[in-house]
């Protein structure tokens, strides 16, 4: 009780005992009050409004309500407005105005003390839900009605960085503020970031009606998301850790397998390789592995290694004690048919009863408790060598696909292996081969160069017989390897007579000397008659051996023979030459290779022997034709000699009839005598030139050509000079001489005048008669000189083909004037032959005229030069 | 040296002595000789002719035998020869030619080079 007048104090005092209450105690002052109040934890407070000292009554009140939640209820005298307006503003739990009745008192401190247990109902209850608010970790946000902010729990204020305060009564929207994104997720926006939230709303209202607020309870997912993260990427971690061991272990079995497998390639029996292959699958990949493949003409079937005895009992009896059943949809068998893969996740009793043939064989193969099955086909090439088989007996483990592509990929390279062994094994064999072939051919590339060295003996000394068959003899012992050799041959002489020579080696000719010629025995007659060729392992022992007396057999002193080899020596017409022998003085000595040698030695032989004799008969020939030919030189110098001396000796009287006649002609001082020793004149000169041509033709007729004495010499001159012959000799003649360019050449001068003087004198002699004769000499062209002569009158056609010749058909007595014997056109194509030119004649009826041409190459050929030289040099007749 | 002297070498006597005629005709001194020894005791014993006529087929001494034995003596060297012969491949290489059957008018244009 507060009341600062002591007496007030007392009565209150004792109307509340009265009323039953007790009263722990009375203050004066608002001060002592408020200690007491502290002290004493009274479940009221009567409180005066005025009190002496410094804070009055509702001061003190409002202390003692708000520190200490003790109701107090108001005692006054004073029911002035001012008092009750401040008393109100304490919010007070009771009033009761002096003087009061005890009954007053008593009602006012009831529902003092009613409403004050209510109030501190109500607040024990918000307070436990602020404790629940503030304590758990979701962001509460409550709302009004209007969906205007109310509450904010702590971790809401931490999460929206807004205080309850602040965001009191503000909209919603204005302090949370989200987005979502792609995958749905909400975003809260914050200053300056954004958290990943979750919302709840839920609404509530007083009892029927719309909601009378809201509550949104966010989580904030930032942690939960990255735990999330995090496990998520562990997952991920974990299961490609066991991925990669799974995949390591896998890779480590294949290398371990290829290890294995190169000893199928290099090992001769790839059984022991298959068996660790497989024991090593059977022991990392399934229970029990088995792999059949067909080899050539064998099966090989390999069991893989199974550590529980009753089981490997169990597959083997599966394995070798039922024979395999063929028309098995599932099994070995069938893969290694039709190559394609299988995979049985689970095998059970009914595909037990597909692949047994009988209750037995099931009966095993229950025992064998197959659960899972892949069975992939070996290939190597496209082609199907067999197949491998996984069983797993361990009902956790059960084939897949991943499991079904390993073990065909371990198949595929057990039958790259198997392949690669096969390629070794037959290269091994192809290069065996081509060393065999390789010292044959060595072998037989010796033997050639033998039979070649033989072929070289041979034809080295192909012109002597004698010298041929000792090299055969020599080089045949030599290469098929015999102790000695003969060689027996027949030969005729120049009177026809047929006899048998004989060459020797390896043994002294004493050593056959006394015995004579081998007679046609059963062992030499295939031999002598061409038969073929004897060889005999042990000569001794062969049955033809010592059939003819007086020997019966070799002769005492022969050379000892056990090893005999004959191969005949027959030329390219059938005709037997003689016998290539050859002998051993131990058996077995020569083979079939010796005798093919032998018979190609015999070969050569029989063509040097015919070539030999070729070249005797053509010697022969040659002698004959060099003793006619020395003859016909005989004659032919003979010949030469008397045309020389008839030529020298008609000469000399010719030349003293000239020189005679042209003195009285000098001298003759009447026509009476100087017209017939013209005529004396005129004849003898023809007749030299007649003797000139005799022997001009009979050397050229002798093959001896037409000498020449070349010097530089213009054919112009020539020409001139021989005008002014003619003209000296028949008088005047119309010559027209038309000349371009320069005409000299390498030419024989005398014979040059001869060639021009005959053309001329031809064309004298046949012309029209007082027609003018037009002679050009073209020197235009840069090789040669180009002489023609043209004249009115024409050649006889018939006469044309064969102008050139010698004695060409016209009668010799007709041609008046001329040097009688036709030899003057004939000398002077040889003139211009021998200058390497060329003489020609056209004679054309319609135009009346004859045309010679001459062509002449301004220097001579080395051939044509060097042709003359030689005759002349022959000859001996030019210095 | 005789300006006019001749010596013709021929083994032929018509020959020899149609030469010396028509020789003679135009005034020449001529010598004879039948062979090429003749011809050289000629050239050696007496005065040098101006020209010596030389034919070559001759018995004893030839005129080619002659001709080199003149070729090959200093003294005789010098004189001229003109060499008559009916076959000119065997004349001595640079030796002047007169073809037999001789010509008249030939010979005395060569006679006249010289003599």
């Amino acid at each position: 009780v507060v009341e600062d007048e002591e007496l007030v104090a007392a009565t209150i005092v004792t109307q509340l005992e009265r009323l039953g209450y007790s009263v722990v105690g009375t203050a004066a002052s608002a001060e002592v009050a408020i200690e007491r109040a502290r002290k004493e934890q009274p479940e009221l407070v009567l409180m005066d409004v005025q009190l002496r000292g410094e804070m009055d009554g509702t001061q003190a009140a409002q202390r003692i309500q708000a520190e200490l939640q003790i109701p107090v209820v108001f005692v006054t005298a004073y029911a002035d407005q001012a008092t009750i307006a401040r008393v109100r503003e304490t919010n007070p739990f009771g009033y009761v105005l002096k003087p009061f009745s005890e009954r007053d008192l008593d009602t006012a401190i009831q529902v003092a003390l009613f409403r004050h247990r209510s109030e501190q109902a109500l607040v024990g209850s918000e307070r436990r839900l602020e404790a629940i608010l503030g304590s758990i970790g979701d962001a509460v946000i409550a709302t009004d009605r209007d969906k205007r902010i109310t509450f904010l729990n702590p971790t809401a204020e931490g999460l929206l960085e807004w205080t309850s305060d602040r965001a009191k009564g503000r909209p919603l929207l204005d302090v949370v503020r989200g987005t979502r994104d792609g995958d749905g997720r909400l975003w809260l926006s914050r200053e300056h970031d954004r958290v990943p939230v979750e919302l709840v709303e839920s609404s509530f209202s007083d009892g029927v009606g719309p909601p009378s607020g809201y509550v949104i309870v966010a989580r904030d997912m930032t942690e939960p998301l990255r735990a999330q993260a995090a496990h998520d990427r562990e997952l991920v971690e974990r299961a490609a850790r066991a991925a990669a061991e799974k995949e390591h272990a896998r890779a480590r079995l294949k290398s371990d397998i290829s290890a294995m497998l190169v000893d199928i390639t290099q090992s001769e029996d790839m059984v022991p390789a298959l068996g660790r292959v497989v024991d090593l699958i059977a022991t990392t990949l399934a229970n029990w592995c088995v792999l059949q493949l067909d080899h050539g003409p064998k099966r090989i079937r390999v069991s893989g290694h199974v550590h529980d005895e009753g089981q490997a009992r169990a597959f083997a009896d599966v394995v070798d004690r039922f024979p395999p059943r063929l028309d098995a949809p599932y099994g070995v068998e069938r893969v290694a048919r039709d190559g394609q893969a299988q995979l049985l996740r689970e095998v059970g009793e009914d595909v037990l009863a597909q692949i047994a043939t009988d209750s037995a064989h099931l009966d095993a193969y229950r025992r064998a408790r197959i659960e899972s099955f892949v069975c992939v086909p070996l290939r190597a090439r496209e082609r199907v060598l067999g197949a491998l088989a996984l069983v797993s007996t361990d009902a956790s483990h059960r084939f897949d696909e991943a499991e079904l592509s390993f073990a065909q990929q371990v198949a595929d390279r057990i039958g790259i292996a198997i392949d690669n062994a096969r390629l070794y094994r037959e290269t091994r064999e192809a290069k065996e081969t081509a060393e065999r072939l390789y010292e044959a051919e060595q072998a037989a590339r010796a033997e050639a160069q033998s039979l070649l060295r033989i072929g070289d003996a041979i034809s080295a000394a192909q012109l002597d017989l004698d010298a041929v068959v000792q090299r055969v003899t020599d080089e045949a012992r030599a290469l098929v390897g015999a102790s000695y050799g003969a060689f027996f041959y027949n030969v005729t002489d120049e009177s026809g007579d047929r006899y048998t020579l004989y060459t020797l080696s390896g043994a002294p000719r004493e050593a056959f000397e006394n015995f004579g010629l081998p007679r046609k025995t059963p062992i030499f007659a295939p031999t002598f008659d061409g038969v073929g060729t004897v060889r005999i392992d042990d000569v001794r022992q062969d049955p033809r051996y010592g059939r003819v007396g007086p020997h019966h057999g070799m002769p005492p002193g022969h050379l000892p023979v056990r090893s005999y080899l004959a191969v005949p020596v027959v030329s390219r017409l059938g005709e037997v030459h003689g016998g290539l022998f050859f002998a051993h003085v131990e058996p077995e000595r020569f083979t079939e290779q010796h005798e093919r040698m032998a018979a190609a030695v015999a070969a050569q032989a029989a063509v040097a022997i015919d070539n030999a004799q070729l070249f005797r008969a053509a010697r022969e020939a040659e002698e004959k034709q060099s003793r006619l030919v020395r003859e016909l030189e005989r004659a032919v110098r003979f010949s030469e000699t008397f045309v020389g001396i008839l030529g020298h000796d008609l000469r000399n009287p010719l030349s003293s009839i000239t020189m005679a006649a042209a003195l009285v002609l000098d001298r003759a001082e009447s026509a009476r005598v100087s017209k017939p020793v013209a005529r004396i004149l005129n004849s003898a000169r023809r007749m030299t030139r007649m003797i000139d041509h005799i022997l001009d033709f009979t050397r050229i007729r002798m093959g001896r050509g037409i000498p020449l004495d070349r010097r530089t010499v213009a054919l112009t001159d020539v020409c001139r000079v021989v005008v002014e012959e003619l003209n000296a000799a028949r008088g005047p003649l119309d010559v027209e001489l038309d000349v371009r360019d320069d005409t000299s050449g390498v030419w024989d001068e005398d014979r040059l005048t001869q060639l021009v003087s005959n053309l001329l004198g031809n064309a004298v002699q046949h012309r029209v008669p007082d027609t003018p004769i037009r002679v050009s000499i073209d020197g235009s062209q840069a090789d040669l000189v180009a002489f023609r002569v043209r004249n009115d009158g024409t050649v006889p056609p018939e006469l044309l083909p064969n102008l050139f010749e010698p004695l060409h058909g016209a009668e010799p007595s007709k041609q008046k004037g001329s040097s009688g014997l036709g030899l003057g056109l004939h000398i002077s194509q040889q003139i211009a032959a021998a200058h390497g030119g060329s003489i020609r004649v056209e004679s054309d009826p319609a135009v009346g005229q004859t045309l010679f041409v001459v062509e002449l190459p301004r220097t001579f050929t080395e051939t044509t030069e060097s042709l003359f030289e030689a005759s002349l040099g022959k000859d001996g007749k030019k210095p | 040296v005789s300006h006019k002297t001749i010596l013709v070498v021929d083994d032929d006597e018509d020959i020899r002595e149609l030469l010396k005629d028509a020789l003679e005709d135009k005034g020449y001194v001529v010598r004879v000789a039948e062979n090429g020894r003749e011809g050289l005791e000629s050239l050696q014993r007496l005065d040098h002719p101006c020209m010596v006529l030389l034919d070559l087929i001759m018995p004893v001494m030839t005129g080619n035998e002659l001709y080199d034995a003149m070729q090959a003596d200093p003294v005789l060297a010098g004189i001229p020869v003109v060499v008559s012969t009916s076959d000119p491949r065997r004349a001595p290489a640079g030796a002047q030619l007169l073809n037999k059957p001789v010509d008249l008018r030939a010979l005395l244009s060569v006679v006249e080079r010289f003599c």
